[in-house]
């Protein structure tokens, strides 16, 4: 008997030992990989400080800022020029794929059309598959329903699969992409093809495809050049959306890259929505907040829910003026906590990972500065009663431009930048839309037939609901005469086409902080 | 103030200075440069350039806290600034905006991008 037990104790010993040996191990590894995360991290940014000046020399040589050149002189600096840009993607590839690895990347995910996304990818390579002398079409899916996914990341994903379609290319090159709605067990998912009819994949190769550097000892890459890094970070992307990722290829016929993005049902959006109203929130320059939750369809459960998210939010730090309100109307209950921006994101944050009863959520933060608490509240209410998706109160911007591929990409962009956008392809519509719609802002283009921008804006500016409306113009076409004529229209901003869709928006914050004050 | 305007480079590389001065040049900029961050402070401070460019990393003052005490008083605020950085993270970015950076470029650069920036950031209306 007492041997028995001795042995028991042993025994367990052992195996506690050996736990303590694993968690160890892990620690070990997990600190390995930060080591190496952050090494590579230095590394890289070593690696692209000579770059820089290695390219600005060349680029200064090249442009002939340094004095005449030869045509052939041109042509090798052009080809240094070219492998110097490829080796600074192979640097930002190494560094994506390293902060992947130790888990140390975001995605900033934002529910969206993939078909919108799909068009803008479409719109900017467009040129480059051209060049190639290839066909570029896309096959866009009706039913596809807008889900969660990282605009700017996916876009990377298309964008590494239409480059290798054009690398691998032959003769009379096609590449389409296209997009449908599935479901497979149960679930819904959308999935995204990028269809090419180049030189295919040999079977013995699928294998090794999404493996990082794997390309670089196979005779794919002896003959057409490796396809570098961008297939293992697509895979890592599409499975961080909690997608996957696969190939189908005949040698001789061509390939079939194909992705899949989880749609998600209503009661497990939480999260997103919450992350979603996190990103929303800074477009407001928020300084203190109004949070508010609701609570749908929760008639039974609801109890227990207000229970825990009150318990949530007691133990939270909160400033001395925030105060939980509950509030039932209609089966909806809103729970509304008022926060300073930095309290108010703690409690976010908390209760991320602390609500248990899978409900129907809708999350709003809502800026607290123009109104008063008690204003806000019954603001908060009147939404949630309305129906009105009671999401976040977005910016509500109008773009007017006769160019319809140019507003459905400015839209986009503007969508994945947390605002809402309203379209008017002519001026006469643009007028209309501007008084029923009652935007925080116009983005107005001057060029357009018939009704254009100055006449667009004279009859805003006559008009006494749209009068102050600010409006930002722009214009691919710029001298001194038409900046005058924007100065005395009494534009809030100006902007030349082609812009980055990162300057516009800097432009949009500041007209709408100026007009908010 | 009629005619070259005045852009200060802040970089402790000395060849990015240069090639960077003789591009900036070209284009009918006139050039300051300092190659850390102390002297960077004081030239803006001293100098009054029309435009800064400066880099992150930088020996004695990093480009954060130079972008903070120039964009966080009265007198030098209206300085445009553009951060300039090999770190190329989204993190740096934001950071750099909340120091009051007004635009953000990436090395290595497309010197396009950088002259296209420049050009707005002095147009301003």
């Amino acid at each position: 008997m007492r041997n028995e037990e001795d042995r028991m104790t042993d025994c367990e010993k052992e195996v506690q030992g050996l736990k303590d040996a694993l968690s160890k191990a892990n620690k070990e590894v997990e600190k390995l990989s930060r080591i190496k995360s952050d090494f590579i991290s230095v590394i890289s940014h070593e690696l692209r400080t000579p770059l820089t000046s290695i390219k600005e020399s060349i680029s200064l040589v090249l442009d002939g800022i340094a004095g005449p050149l030869t045509e052939e002189q041109k042509k090798f600096l052009a080809i240094s020029k070219n492998n110097i840009d490829r080796l600074a993607k192979l640097i930002t590839d190494i560094l994506d794929l390293s902060k992947m690895e130790a888990g140390r990347i975001t995605m900033h995910k934002r529910k969206l059309n993939v078909n919108e996304l799909i068009k803008e990818v479409y719109a900017s390579t467009k040129a480059s598959v051209e060049q190639k002398n290839m066909e570029f079409s896309i096959s866009l899916g009706t039913s596809v329903e807008p889900t969660w996914f990282d605009p700017d990341r996916i876009g990377q994903v298309l964008k590494n699969l239409i480059s290798n379609a054009i690398k691998f290319n032959k003769n009379n090159g096609k590449i389409k992409i296209s997009s449908a709605k599935e479901n497979i067990n149960n679930r819904g998912f959308v999935r995204i093809i990028v269809e090419d009819n180049g030189i295919g994949i040999p079977a013995e190769d699928i294998e090794n495809l999404f493996r990082n550097f794997s390309p670089l000892d196979t005779s794919m890459t002896r003959k057409y050049g490796g396809a570098g890094l961008g297939l293992s970070i697509s895979k890592g992307i599409v499975e961080l959306h909690g997608g996957d990722i696969w190939v189908m290829s005949e040698p001789g016929s061509g390939s079939k890259f194909i992705f899949t993005l989880p749609v998600y049902k209503e009661h497990e959006e939480f999260d997103f929505l919450i992350e979603d109203a996190m990103e929303r929130s800074k477009h407001h320059d928020i300084k203190s907040s109004l949070i508010v939750f609701e609570i749908k369809d929760a008639k039974d459960k609801a109890e227990n829910v207000i229970a825990e998210v009150e318990n949530i939010m007691k133990n939270t730090v909160m400033g001395p003026e925030d105060k939980i309100v509950r509030r039932k109307k209609e089966g909806c209950i809103a729970i509304i906590a008022g926060a300073d921006r930095p309290g108010a994101m703690a409690i976010i944050r908390r209760l991320k990972g602390n609500i248990k009863t899978p409900l129907l959520f809708g999350i709003s933060v809502y800026p607290d500065e123009a109104m008063d608490r008690e204003e806000l509240v019954n603001k908060a209410e009147e939404d949630l009663k309305s129906g009105r998706n009671s999401m976040v109160p977005q910016k509500i911007l109008l773009i007017i431009d006769d160019e319809e591929a140019f507003t459905s990409m400015l839209s986009f962009r503007l969508k994945s930048m947390g605002f809402d956008t309203v379209t008017a392809n002519d001026g006469e519509r643009g007028v209309e839309l501007a008084k029923k719609n009652k935007p925080d802002l116009i983005l107005l283009d001057l060029m357009m037939p018939k009704v254009d921008g100055f006449e667009v804006s004279k009859r805003l500016k006559q008009d006494s609901d749209t009068r102050l409306i600010p409006i930002v113009v722009f214009s691919a076409l710029v001298n001194k005469n038409t900046k005058e004529s924007i100065e005395q229209l009494g534009a809030a901003g100006f902007i030349e086409k082609p812009f980055e869709p990162e300057d516009l928006l800097i432009k949009i914050e500041k007209v709408l902080e100026v007009k908010n004050r | 103030m009629n005619g070259q305007k005045r852009i200060l480079i802040v970089d402790d590389e000395e060849d990015i200075l240069n090639v960077l001065k003789f591009r900036l040049e070209a284009n009918n900029y006139e050039v300051l440069t300092a190659s850390d961050g102390q002297e960077g402070l004081n030239k803006a401070r001293t100098e009054r350039p029309d435009l800064l460019i400066l880099d992150l990393m930088l020996p004695k003052l990093d480009g954060y806290k130079v972008c903070r005490m120039l964009k966080f008083d009265e007198v030098y605020k209206a300085i445009p600034i553009i951060m300039f950085t090999a770190k190329a993270q989204q993190k740096d970015e934001e950071l750099g905006k909340e120091m009051g950076a007004d635009a953000y470029i990436a090395k290595p650069f497309e010197p396009e991008i950088l002259l296209e920036k420049i050009r707005q950031l002095l147009k301003k209306i």
